[in-house]
């Protein structure tokens, strides 16, 4: 069972969770072109390995927090910074 | 060669069965094609037989990482049907069940194709509502998708005995969509590529593809593989969850993120369920095998993930929500359990498109892929050979991220 770091409850079960998908680079400044703003706005990242996401303590505390978990091992790590 | 009939089965009965021929041949690797095929799934052996038999384009090279369908076209509930959502998507459904259809004469191969109409079991009046509006533009595009009340469903599907009128969700009605069938999954796999084979196109199996080749003008020249460098006029990427692995190779970013849909079977039993059963409101939809076992299949993984097994959480839920409406189902045992990794747009609509690397194709974003291997076959050969988007895949090229003209569909399994 996949256990997720809630930063206010601690290590709850992942059933209490609910996936908000990959994050975002920063938002694009005005000036970019078209393409590259259809890129930001619908292209997310899908590695094998480790993807950035958000997740939220829906059955919880209602939190929002962002962890970096494996895509095959689903080992959880610390995010950088 | 080896054309199945009764009069080939009694000759061959005549020397044991011992030497009909090989389904496929296993040429050696040749340096350049014409086309070459990444992935020899449903998708791509499909594309590689229609490739051959409505374009006389047979110079064909179909490469597989690992053996011939054991990806996605092993791991899925096998259930084909047409009742989607959008006007875009319903003709491309509506043509994919008509193709499946004539499917086992046009191959020569026995798929077991069983049309067994799927009823979909509604408990709560949003999705009534959705449902019903499902059914008007199904009535537009030739999907039928008929309502019937509480009494017709138990009496189709005797087994249904829970959600009555004191449970958590009591049952409000039903609808039967009458096109809906099951078929042998690695028939389908085997007869493409018999077809294919016999029509000229080679199948590599154990060919892993590392990376994707672009001349100095910046349009696809071939593969690097584990077994060399392999060029081509034209490349597509049919290899469902890890299409992005592949195309970031060459510097392509892809709109899809890849999930890990699972399945399960149960032991064997007597007839039971002749219809596919589909509760949208739970998650959960199941059908009956020909050799007995109940096939069940669930919800995705909450976020992206490249495993191929299924998590105790998604399983307990299947489980859990099953029983409340199958309650006597609480004393099967359970046999197998599996997993594949699927890619999904995030407006859940599949993309059959040309790249913005010149001559570089991909079909990928199939979620429920299974029902559309044949029309998704169709129309990227059509698309490959013509260079042209097929009519009824026009709308699923990736122009409609470009234009933010997304087509979000809810009549997949992730839009419960």
């Amino acid at each position: 069972m996949l256990t997720l770091p809630c930063p206010f409850c601690g290590e709850r079960d992942e059933t209490e969770f609910v996936n908000g998908g990959p994050t975002k680079p920063p938002r694009p400044d005005i000036t970019v072109t078209n393409s590259e703003w259809i890129d930001w706005l619908t292209v997310p990242i899908n590695p094998i390995g480790y993807v950035e996401e958000k997740w939220w303590h829906a059955k919880g505390c209602g939190a929002w927090f962002t962890i970096k978990r494996h895509t095959v091992t689903h080992d959880i790590a610390k995010l950088d910074g | 060669m080896g054309k199945f009939s009764a009069f080939t089965l009694a000759w061959n009965a005549l020397s044991h069965h011992q030497n009909w021929p090989r389904y496929w041949q296993n040429v050696p690797l040749a340096k350049k094609y014409d086309v070459i095929i990444i992935g020899a799934g449903g998708h791509g052996l499909a594309t590689a037989h229609y490739l051959a038999k409505n374009h006389d384009i047979t110079n064909v090279a179909v490469l597989e990482k690992g053996w011939l369908g054991g990806g996605n076209i092993a791991r899925n509930t096998v259930t084909i049907r047409s009742n989607y959502l959008r006007d875009e998507s319903l003709p491309f459904f509506v043509k994919s069940v008509s193709l499946f259809e004539g499917l086992a004469k046009d191959l020569n191969f026995n798929l077991m194709y069983s049309k067994r109409s799927m009823i979909d079991v509604i408990q709560t009046y949003p999705k009534m509502r959705e449902i019903r509006r499902r059914m008007m533009n199904g009535y537009l595009h030739g999907s039928s998708y008929n309502p019937i009340n509480v009494a017709e469903l138990r009496r189709r599907v005797p087994a249904l005995t829970g959600g009555g009128p004191k449970s958590r969700l009591p049952i409000i009605g039903a609808m039967v969509h009458k096109e809906a069938a099951v078929c042998r999954h690695d028939g389908v796999a085997w007869g493409y590529a018999r077809s294919a084979s016999r029509r000229g196109a080679e199948i590599h199996q154990h060919t892993e593809v590392k990376s994707l080749l672009r001349a100095a003008d910046g349009t696809i020249k071939g593969v690097e593989t584990n077994r060399g460098t392999v060029l081509a006029d034209k490349v597509a990427v049919v290899v469902s969850g890890h299409t992005t692995t592949i195309t970031e190779t060459a510097g392509l970013r892809l709109p899809v993120k890849s999930f890990n849909l699972a399945a399960f079977v149960s032991e064997p039993v007597k007839p039971l369920v002749d219809v596919i059963v589909n509760c949208p409101d739970l998650g959960v939809y199941l059908n009956q095998s020909d050799k007995g076992e109940l096939v069940i299949g669930g919800a995705p993984d909450p976020g992206q993930s490249f495993r191929r097994d299924m998590k105790q959480t998604v399983f307990e839920d299947a489980v859990v929500t099953m029983l409340e409406l199958f309650p006597a189902f609480r004393r099967l045992k359970l046999l197998r359990q599996w997993g594949g990794v699927l890619d999904i747009a995030h407006d859940a609509t599949p993309i059959i498109s040309q790249t913005d690397i010149p001559r570089l194709f991909v079909s990928c974003g199939w979620w429920g892929g299974f029902k559309a291997v044949p029309a998704g076959g169709y129309t990227l050969a059509h698309l490959i050979a013509t260079g042209q988007p097929h009519e009824v895949a026009t709308p699923f090229t990736l122009d409609r991220f470009r234009h933010l003209d997304f087509v979000v569909e809810s009549g997949t399994t992730t839009a419960r």
